[in-house]
């Protein structure tokens, strides 16, 4: 029998041993880098690297955060750094360079290869191979003239205009935080860290790309019947066609493979949230057998050994799924203190009309973590990105920009044999002329809470196949712009 | 697939003791057209909404609500109820198209 050692008896118990001596010395390391921790936020008396000329012993992991200077090449111009090299990020740094050529600007990415979300339903299904929407950082980097560091962003310190990373520190004029979304396991009842660990990696999500979707893709191919679970969660979620799009494909597989299996569609809103025309007819027409939808069901609690989902009213029991939960502003925004008290999604406090942290116009936050109601998506990423490039540009020449709200264009597969996609295509009620403040503020507080006030809108809902061309145009189109 | 009628009572527990006071929640699955809605190009959604809702705690009606084209899709209602003996909770909708629906739930004291 094993008994359970702590490390705490492990120490005690090979005193005198050889391992005593890497104990000691495991000591002496946490020494250290509690040391370093306590001088964190303080003004270290000068920058040492970890290479350099410093006396004693070597600075530990968290000192090297602080100390170490990144290895870049000297900025030759105003720095610029953009966290986060996802649709928003990556489109930032060209545009930061192409409105102002003599601003250096670094991308720091903690993934070294680049795979799309948007398409990836497509992908699952089938219907693209996965070069197709894998790309190289690298590339991005070289074609459009910015620096691609790969690395992991832990802090920033806003005084001293410096963010830290896992590979040094890097010092900016202007930083554009881009991190994307994290996961809100805690809004559907699973608050347990060991279960949250399991419903994520037994059931992932799949919208953060990665590993979770070569789970997912594996999932599918291997399904051999019963019901695959899919769930639309609560609040402004990360691409809002996208679940139903993934149940249309996922169905499609099944379809396809005479699969006897159903997809289980378990929707929080009270009924398709976005092109619900092309979506319903999709699901009655195409995949009669094949789908289920359930809508108002808020999850309440994710059972993985039972592989049930509690609904409020009634429980689900699956055979595989991908849960996706609520989702909530990056973390990142949070451990930086940028959090708007307001946001029930604990998205950044900024001024929306230039995009920049309330009081500071060097630190600019995009994307998924913007509080505004606007899609989060890929393309509506780019439209913003691009306008807050200019923003930026503007103001190192001392201009002001005036405000424009993002349009977006989103496509939707719901056939794969032959490929046919619905689309709508958008833009936010741009600032009427000679608004008054306060119909400004209701503007304001409709888009807040409802994401839904629209300048031109363009809805072409019965699926096509010159629509699922023009998708797949869509996607070169916009991978042309970051890569 | 919007499946209209898909109804749902949900009691916190089935054994309680004489005089408990519970939250019972209820749910049914309608679209609640109220009439006023547009398709793109084919005119008004006709009206089609829930308009009385009535709970029964064994023969005695406690509640009974008039509701209206205000209504929510799919709505839920909660309310407190005081448990007093074991009986049959029975709670009916009815809508505008004169369809019933019903969902009964056992109350044990």
């Amino acid at each position: 029998m094993r008994e359970n050692i702590s490390r705490r008896d492990f120490l005690r118990r090979s005193k005198g041993a050889v391992a005593g001596v890497a104990a000691a010395g495991m000591l002496g390391g946490s020494g250290q880098i509690s040391q370093g921790a306590e001088s964190y936020h303080g003004t270290p008396s000068q920058d040492t690297t970890y290479h350099g000329t410093q006396k004693g012993p070597p600075l530990r992991p968290a000192a090297f955060v602080i100390h170490k200077k990144a290895e870049l090449a000297a900025p030759k111009g105003p720095r610029a750094v953009v966290v986060g090299g996802g649709w928003g990020g990556l489109t930032m740094a060209k545009h930061l360079k192409l409105q102002s050529p003599e601003m250096d600007v670094v991308l720091v990415e903690t993934h070294s290869v680049f795979i799309s979300c948007p398409i990836s339903n497509l992908w699952l299904a089938g219907l693209v191979d996965q070069g197709f929407i894998t790309h190289s950082f690298l590339d991005a980097a070289t074609n459009n003239n910015y620096t691609f560091f790969n690395a992991t962003v832990m802090d920033a310190d806003r005084e001293k205009r410096r963010v830290y990373t896992d590979k040094g520190y890097i010092d900016y004029d202007y930083l554009v935080l881009a991190p994307g979304i994290d996961y809100d396991y805690d809004a559907i009842g699973v608050h347990d860290i060991d279960q949250q660990q399991a419903v994520m990696s037994r059931y992932p999500a799949a919208f953060k790309p990665g590993s979770e979707h070569l789970t997912l893709k594996a999932k599918i191919d291997n399904f051999e019947g019963g019901l695959f679970a899919l769930t639309v969660p609560s609040g402004n979620y990360r691409c809002l066609p996208a679940p139903y799009e993934r149940a249309c494909m996922v169905a499609s597989v099944f379809k396809k493979n005479k699969i006897k299996g159903k997809v289980l569609l378990l929707d929080h809103n009270p009924t398709i949230k976005i092109k619900r025309e092309g979506f319903e007819a999709a699901f009655h027409e195409l995949y009669k057998d094949y789908l289920e939808y359930y809508p108002s069901v808020s999850i309440v609690g994710v059972d993985v050994e039972k592989k049930t989902i509690m609904g409020e009213f009634d429980d689900y029991t699956f055979d595989d799924a991908a849960i996706y939960p609520r989702i909530r502003g990056a973390k990142l925004i949070e451990n930086l203190g940028l959090v708007n008290k307001y946001s029930p999604q604990k998205e950044a406090w900024i001024d929306q009309f230039h995009s920049n942290v309330v009081g500071d116009e060097r630190v600019y936050v995009i994307g998924d973590s913007r509080p505004t109601g606007f899609s989060k998506s890929g393309s509506t990423a780019q439209e913003e990105a691009k306008f807050v490039a200019r923003v930026i540009a503007g103001r190192m020449k001392g201009q002001e920009v005036k405000w424009e709200t993002p349009y977006t264009s989103c496509f939707s597969m719901v056939n794969s044999d032959p490929m046919e996609a619905i689309y709508l295509g958008f833009k936010y009620l741009p600032p009427q002329a000679g608004i008054t403040p306060m119909a400004m503020e209701r503007v304001v507080a409709f888009w807040t809470h409802t994401g839904a006030a629209f300048a031109w809108r363009d809805r072409k809902m019965e699926r096509s196949e010159e629509m699922g061309e023009a998708m797949l145009e869509w996607a070169r189109v916009h991978y042309n712009e970051m890569f | 697939m919007l499946k209209i009628g898909r109804r749902a009572v949900r009691l916190p527990r089935h054994e309680y003791g004489k005089d408990d006071v519970i939250e019972v929640k209820t749910r049914i699955i309608h679209p609640n057209h109220n009439g006023r809605h547009k398709y793109e190009d084919k005119g008004y959604i006709a009206q089609h909404f829930i308009n009385l809702i009535e709970v029964y705690y064994g023969d005695q009606r406690i509640i009974s609500v008039d509701a209206s084209a205000g209504l929510s899709q799919n709505p839920y209602f909660t309310f407190a109820l005081k448990v007093t003996h074991s009986a049959p909770l029975r709670v009916v909708w009815k809508d505008t198209r004169g369809e019933e629906y019903t969902e009964t739930v056992d109350i044990r004291v």
